[in-house]
Parts: C-alpha cells; sequence; structure tokens
C-alpha cells in the first residue's frame, strides 16, 4: 500500500540532504532512531529501509535491518512483511548478533500462522546461526529455542526430525554452554524415541565433556536412566558437583579437599580444569593471596581449550586482579587510610574476613574519624565472630551518626549473621524508630523477631511492611512461613500466593508452591 | 554455581504476544509531536529533539568546589535550561535516590543538583517538574532529594506500583521485545536523567544508562537475562533529553549501596548522548571502560559514540 511520507520522515530528508555525504548513513540511522524512539515508527521503519538500500555495508546496517523488521510487526502488525524482513537480517547479517534473534522471530511469527514446518526450520536456523555468533546467546536462550524448534515439529506430525534438528545444531562452533543443552536436548528426544543407548550416550555426554554448564547437574539427575543402559564412572563427577554445595556454605576447605580428590583421580582433561578453577577460587578466598591467585587463574585461562568455557573465569580474575592491584597499592602508600580502606573493602567482597580487619585496622587507625572504616571495620569483626569489637565500631560510628538506618541494619543482620538473634534486635528496632515509614525496616525486624522465635510479633512487623509497601515480596514470603509455624495455614497460603504473583522466578518460589500444594493436597 | 534446570519451560514472551497488549495508539501516539513538531519548530518532544541535532558541543564538563556551581556552569555550556525547556513544559526527571546516606557517601544525586535543575527548569517556565524514580517515597525523604525538589517547586513520585507503568517496544532489542516504562517519562514533555558515577557490583559501573533501570518496572529481569545488553536496549527507547552526571563523589567500588571508595572528583558531567557521557564517566574515574559492556552495545545499538576524540567536550572551571 503506498502511504506519502510524514512531516518528520521530509524533516529528516531534508536534513540529510543539507549534510556531507560522507555522514549520511550515520546521520540517516540517528534521524531514524530519533523518530523510532519517539514512537513514530512508520517513518523510523522508512528511513531504516532506505539506509538498506543505500548503504548496506554500514557498521550500523544490521541493527537498521533488526529494527526494521520488528518496526514492520510493531508498526504495520505485517507478520508476512516481517519474515520477509527478518530474513534480510539472516541472509545479509548471519554474522551479527541480531541474527540468531531475527531467525528466532521469524519463526514465532509463522507459528502465528500456524506454518508449523517453517516455524521448525526457522528455528533450527537460529540454533545453527547460535554456533556462528561471536557474542552468543546464553544457554537459556537455546534452551527456549530449541524446545519451540521441537514443539513445531510435534505440532506438524514430524517427530523423527527433532533429532536431526539438533545434530544439525551441534556445530563444533557453538558455545560450549549452548552446546550441551542441545546435547542434553537430544538425550531426551532419544529418550522420547525410545532409543535408551543413544538417549544415555547423550546424557553421559553432558557430564563427561560438559562438567561446566549449568546443564551439568541435571544430567546427573539423569543417573539411574543412564546405569540401565551404558556403563559410566559418576564418582569424580559427584564429588565435583558436591563443591558447588560447598561454595554455597561455604566451607572452603572441604572445597578444596574434594577437588584434590578429582585431581588425584581423573583422567578427564575438563572436568580437571574445572576443579583447578573451583580449587584456585576456595584456596585464594581462604589464604588471601591474591596475587597468587591472579597468576594460577591467569595461567589456567590460558591453558582453557576455549575461554568460553568459564565466563566467570574471567571475572573472578579481573577480582583478584583489582585486590592484587589494591594490595600493592597499600604497600607502597602505607600511610595513606584511603588505600587500606579500599583494601579491606576488597578482601570483604572476597570473604577474606582476617586479611580484611588487618587492612582496615590499620585504615582506622591513621584516620580514626572516618565513620565508613568503622562500618566496614564492624562487618569484618562481626565475619570473624568478634561480635563485641564489631559493635564497638558500629557503635563509634552511631555516636556521630545516631539514626543512620544503613549503619542499623547492616549492624544487626552482622549479628544475625552469628545467630546473635537477641543482640540483633535491638539494632533494628533502632532502625525501624529512625525510618518508621520505611518497609525494610520492618522487614528486618521481622527477620530478627522471627530468628528470635518471636514468631507472633514477627508476623505483626511483616504485615506492617506490607502495609507500608504492598509490593514487598519479601515480607510475603517470610510472613507465609511464620504463618506456618503458627499453624494459620490460610493466612500463609494467602502470603505465599501473594509472593509467587510478585515474584515468580525467585529461587524460593518453588518452595512456596511446594507448600501451597501441601496445603491443597 | 547454581545448576539451571533445562527442562523448565518458561514460556517465551513473543512478539505477538507482546504487542497484543499494547494499544496501536500508544505506537503512533507520538508520531505528529515529533514528526511534524521537528519541522514546525512547535514545543515539548519535538523541541527538546531538535536540540539534540543543534547542540554546539556534545559534552560540559564542569569542576569546581560547588556542586550546584558546577551543575549551573555544565548546563550553561550547552545552552542554559531554556534550550531544553520551553515554556509550559512538563519535565520529568530520574535521579539516582537509592540509598539513604548523606551526598558525601556518593550514593545517592546530591541534592543541590536537584535544587538546581528543578529551578533551573521552572525558571524557563515548566509547567510542572517531577521527579520520579522506583524506589520507596521514604527514600526521597531520608537523603534530602524530596526536600531539594520542593525547595524549588518540584514534587517527587515512588514509582511503586505498575500500574504506573506503560508497556513500550524496544524494537531494536534482542533480549527485551518490549519492556513496562514509566508513564510519567514517557508523557513528559522534557526528560532529564540525572545520576551519580558509582560503582555497581553488578554492571561495573551505574552511570546514566542503567540509571534508567529505575524508570522500568521489572528491573529482576535485567540481571536474569543480560544485565548488560537490557540496559543498552533500554537506551535504545526511550529518550532522554538532557543528561546531567552528579560527579562530585563519584563511590569507586563496593557500590551501588557502599559503603565504599569516594573520589572527591568535584565535577558534573551534561550532554545529550548517554553513551558519550558514560564513557567519558568511565574513562575518566575507572581508567578503561572495557569491563562495562553495556556502553559498547549501546554504541553498536546506534544509542551514541563512545570515542572519545570523536566527541566535541568543553572543559569549564566552575
Amino acid at each position: 500500500m503506498f502511504r506519502p511520507l510524514s512531516w518528520g520522515a521530509w524533516a529528516a530528508m531534508a536534513m540529510l540532504i543539507t549534510r556531507p555525504p560522507c555522514s549520511q548513513a550515520r546521520e540517516h540511522f540517528r534521524d531514524a532512531v530519533a523518530l523510532e524512539v519517539a514512537g513514530d515508527y512508520q517513518d523510523a521503519l522508512e528511513i531504516y529501509e532506505g539506509l538498506l538500500r543505500e548503504d548496506p555495508q554500514h557498521r550500523l546496517a544490521a541493527t537498521a535491518a533488526f529494527g526494521a523488521a520488528n518496526l514492520r510487526l510493531l508498526a504495520l502488525q505485517d507478520t508476512v512483511g516481517a519474515v520477509d524482513a527478518f530474513d534480510v537480517v539472516v541472509a545479509r547479517y548471519p554474522e551479527s548478533a541480531y541474527a540468531p534473534e531475527a531467525a528466532r522471530r521469524k519463526a514465532e511469527c509463522l507459528v502465528a500462522s500456524s506454518s508449523w514446518a517453517k516455524a521448525a526450520e526457522a528455528y533450527g536456523s537460529a540454533l545453527e546461526l547460535a554456533g556462528r555468533e561471536a557474542e552468543a546467546p546464553s544457554a537459556q536462550w537455546v534452551n527456549e529455542v530449541s524446545l519451540a524448534a521441537a514443539d513445531c515439529l510435534y505440532q506438524s506430525g514430524d517427530r523423527d526430525r527433532v533429532i536431526m534438528l539438533y545434530e544439525k545444531a551441534l556445530q563444533p562452533s557453538l558455545a560450549p554452554h549452548a552446546a550441551a543443552q542441545i546435547v542434553f536436548r537430544l538425550g531426551e528426544a532419544y529418550q522420547a524415541a525410545g532409543d535408551s543407548t543413544r538417549a544415555a550416550d547423550c546424557f553421559v555426554r553432558v557430564v563427561r565433556d560438559y562438567p561446566f554448564a549449568p546443564v551439568f547437574g541435571v544430567a546427573l539427575q539423569q543417573r539411574s536412566f543412564v546405569d540401565r543402559h551404558a556403563e559410566f564412572d559418576w564418582d569424580d563427577y559427584l564429588v565435583y558437583a558436591r563443591t558447588a554445595q560447598d561454595f554455597a556454605v561455604p566451607d572452603y576447605e572441604m572445597a578444596i579437599a574434594r577437588c584434590d580428590t578429582v585431581l588425584s583421580r581423573s583422567a578427564n582433561e575438563t572436568l580437571r580444569l574445572c576443579a583447578s578453577f573451583r580449587r584456585v577460587v576456595a584456596t585464594t578466598t581462604l589464604e588471601g593471596d591474591f596475587t597468587r591467585g591472579a597468576s594460577e587463574l591467569a595461567a589456567l585461562l590460558a591453558s582453557l581449550p576455549d575461554r568460553r568455557m568459564m565466563p566467570n573465569a574471567q571475572l573472578q580474575l579481573d577480582h583478584f586482579t583489582m585486590v592484587a592491584d589494591a594490595e600493592a597499592t597499600a604497600l607502597r602508600t602505607p600511610d595513606d587510610p584511603a588505600a587500606h580502606r579500599a583494601l579491606g573493602t576488597f578482601y570483604l567482597q572476597s570473604r577474606a574476613n582476617a586479611k580484611a580487619v588487618a587492612a582496615l585496622e590499620k585504615a582506622r587507625d591513621l584516620a580514626p574519624d572516618e565513620g565508613h572504616t568503622r562500618i566496614l571495620l564492624g562487618m569484618a569483626y562481626a565475619g570473624e565472630n568478634r561480635l563485641d569489637d564489631a559493635e564497638r565500631e558500629f557503635a563509634a560510628f552511631l555516636s556521630e551518626n545516631p539514626d543512620d538506618p544503613n549503619a542499623l541494619n547492616r549492624m544487626g543482620y552482622a549479628l544475625l549473621g552469628q545467630n546473635e538473634a537477641e543482640r540483633a534486635l535491638p539494632y533494628f528496632r533502632r532502625y525501624v524508630e529512625a525510618a518508621p515509614e520505611d518497609a525494610n525496616a520492618y522487614d528486618s525486624l521481622g527477620e530478627g523477631l522471627l530468628a528470635a522465635g518471636q514468631v507472633e510479633d514477627a508476623v505483626r512487623a511483616y504485615e506492617r511492611a506490607i502495609q507500608l509497601d504492598s509490593l514487598f515480596a519479601n515480607s510475603y514470603f517470610m510472613l507465609a512461613t511464620a504463618c506456618e509455624r503458627l499453624g494459620n495455614g490460610e493466612r500463609a497460603g494467602d502470603a505465599y500466593r501473594r509472593f509467587i504473583e510478585l515474584a515468580p522466578d525467585d529461587p524460593r518460589t518453588p518452595q512456596a508452591r511446594q507448600a501451597l500444594a501441601g496445603a491443597d493436597n | 554455581m547454581h545448576d539451571q534446570d533445562p527442562r523448565s519451560r518458561r514460556p517465551a514472551r513473543t512478539l505477538l504476544n507482546a504487542m497484543s497488549r499494547l494499544s496501536r495508539r500508544d505506537f503512533l501516539r507520538k508520531t505528529a509531536a515529533l514528526g511534524a513538531g521537528a519541522a514546525l519548530g512547535s514545543p515539548g518532544l519535538a523541541y527538546a529533539a531538535d536540540r539534540l541535532l543543534t547542540l554546539p558541543i556534545d559534552l560540559a564538563v564542569a569542576r569546581g568546589p560547588s556542586p550546584a556551581d558546577n551543575c549551573r556552569a555544565a548546563v550553561e555550556a550547552l545552552g542554559g535550561f531554556s534550550a531544553f525547556v520551553k515554556p509550559g513544559s512538563r519535565v520529568v526527571i530520574k535521579p539516582n535516590p537509592v540509598g539513604r546516606g548523606r551526598p558525601e557517601l556518593a550514593i545517592n544525586t546530591h541534592p543541590d543538583l536537584v535544587e538546581v535543575v528543578v529551578s533551573g527548569c521552572m525558571k524557563a517556565g515548566a509547567r510542572e517538574v517531577l521527579l520520579v524514580s522506583h524506589d520507596e517515597a521514604s527514600l526521597f525523604a531520608a537523603n534530602g532529594i524530596g526536600a531539594a525538589a520542593e525547595r524549588a517547586g518540584g514534587a517527587v513520585k515512588a514509582l511503586t506500583t505498575a500500574d504506573l507503568y506503560r508497556e513500550i517496544p524496544i524494537p531494536r532489542g534482542v533480549l527485551l521485545r518490549t519492556d513496562m516504562v514509566s508513564a510519567d517519562v514517557l508523557d513528559a514533555d522534557v526528560f532529564i536523567n540525572m545520576p551519580i558515577a558509582k560503582h555497581h557490583a553488578g554492571s561495573g559501573v551505574t552511570l546514566s544508562m542503567k540509571n534508567l533501570m529505575g524508570i522500568t518496572w521489572d528491573r529482576l529481569r535485567f540481571h536474569r537475562l543480560d544485565l548488560h545488553r537490557c540496559i543498552a536496549e533500554l537506551n535504545s527507547a526511550v529518550r532522554q533529553d538532557l543528561i546531567i552526571m552528579d560527579a562530585n563523589h563519584v563511590l569507586l567500588t563496593n557500590g551501588p549501596s557502599g559503603p565504599g571508595e569516594v573520589r572527591v572528583a568535584q565535577t558534573v558531567i551534561a550532554g545529550v548522548d548517554p553513551v558519550a557521557i558514560d564513557a567519558y564517566t568511565a574513562h575518566a574515574f575507572w581508567g578503561d571502560i572495557t569491563p562495562f559492556h553495556h556502553i559498547r552495545i549501546a554504541r553498536e545499538l546506534g544509542v551514541g559514540e563512545m570515542d572519545l576524540a570523536a566527541l566535541a567536550i568543553k572543559e569549564i572551571a566552575a
């Protein structure tokens, strides 16, 4: 349908004419963006498409193509045109970050018209493109797309192609986490097709080849199935899996011991790398030698066959390097309280509490009036279970800032973290007095009361928190648990339901659902 | 180190599903405002957007002992408040009000800056100046931002209920197809972003682009998907008419809530390009922007320019 250009588009084009030709494409793009951001999608679309015709190799052309495809769908609600427009992204810019998602959205347009086979093909293409792209989609993305692809094939009555589609998506260049996800799905597809041997092989592949991937733990749960159809020695993998719990506790000594067990027994190089990584992190955190930790991590990263295996390792290395730099600065400037405070802050973040205490004590001695140092030192003392010292430092800060809610809350939680609920309560009460309209203050008080066994008072505190902020999800969860303890199942159920509504992705939501299911039974 | 359950079938929100909840009126509502307005010079949105194309410099950097003077000098270098605010405009400001501490802790936007900006907008003829953020109302009172706004004739609004947001499309978004954004911001004639420069445990830094998370309803979603990419994608769809970065006190570590290392930088940076402002600030105080991926992604999305050599930067001693 012919549609005349609006004033906005004419104005943008008029501006283009007056600018030097070398910057036209960039200006063109900027004008389209300005129109798009202002909500003028039709005119933005026209300019994007003009840019694609004029300069398809421009740095921002892939972005414009993706924007144009989305706008075609958004502004015109033209799913047929959008399919073609998404095809442009996939065909012309397969290496761009947009290509996999463009293929996926094309598939979604096709699903809307119940074109199941074509949609499955597009989803398959999305998975293949995910293997090419430098900024690889997440394992969750691969999970969703692979599920959608299979659903389309089931809908089209072509179940047999599910396996073929997953096999095709498994290219060597696929990011390891994504590959692990697809191998797991392939196992499920073989399982559904009744080929237990191949299914077991896939689950074993996930465990053996991808112990660093999020799906590793889930594949371990297929152990009883695998044992019926294949032979596999699980021991080292189970020992390694338990180190995740050691870090959560945290119990770094146990984590190191388990990693040593794996390293002394396993011949699987990938598993050994994973165990080495966790060992370095645990040892560094325990001993506080960040210079050595950074050096060991750098060496480990250099030895990885594919750096994408361990995205966390680079982050960990960055952190260790920052701490090591702070250590060097503190050594170089021994009389600078800021240098010691910075170092102490890093140690605190790293849970190296003993070292944090030493650095922050130096900072405090050099600048005793610096209130923030006193809070940090209080937190470090609390982490070392030196509660009297912790209270002294917080008191020093609170004597100057008696109503500082942040300090009161932190002190309360520091004590609560050492199971000193009765000692924490006065701080939470002061927090409530200092900030009587703050829902978080009552939520903290509720936690203290609950830990101290004063459940009825805790319920009242959580109810007050909810009264002040009806969207405070944590208070609903805690209220539910408190009501459960009081035997008030109905009130607990209401609070759990509201919590699930407000925080569907919270890690505690399954627990809330389970509690509700139990109550319903 | 938590394992993800790949069997979870979280329903993917398709573009079409999302669109079914958006009214066509919402999409096209502003068409006339910018379309005809940019050509004919009508006030409000179009006026501010027009300023984008004609500013004399990209960034104004003012340094001096007084935060308020720094703010005045930086905005003055861009043409003053009247260059952004036409008489009768409705101005919405997004400060960073997340903490309760004093300005020296470098957790919140300095109240003195808020007072200068609200006052400047009112003097330029603003009909209304409203400060918004997805934070509790009590925070505005605790950190002095609310009082500063009210002293200058503004008001504050805590965006704590879903009905204060409207779903908008993110046309260049890969992870975000749509997002729930503050209706006040979307409907404003002029939107001013007033972040403070500080460290952030999740995104490395919280500067102007990260500060926009405070105008969205579901922030957890950003963390769940990919914080850096989501920040950049949100910025690709929200118009910012003026950005005033508070770098009078910069929280270098242990952000966003502190306490951490604070550098007394005595600086205010102003401009209209969030990528340029964030790149400049990150370079100035953290030395390297490489770890802050959202800046690079935003540049790839066409949000702005991160090459400082390509920017016209005016430095002012205030």
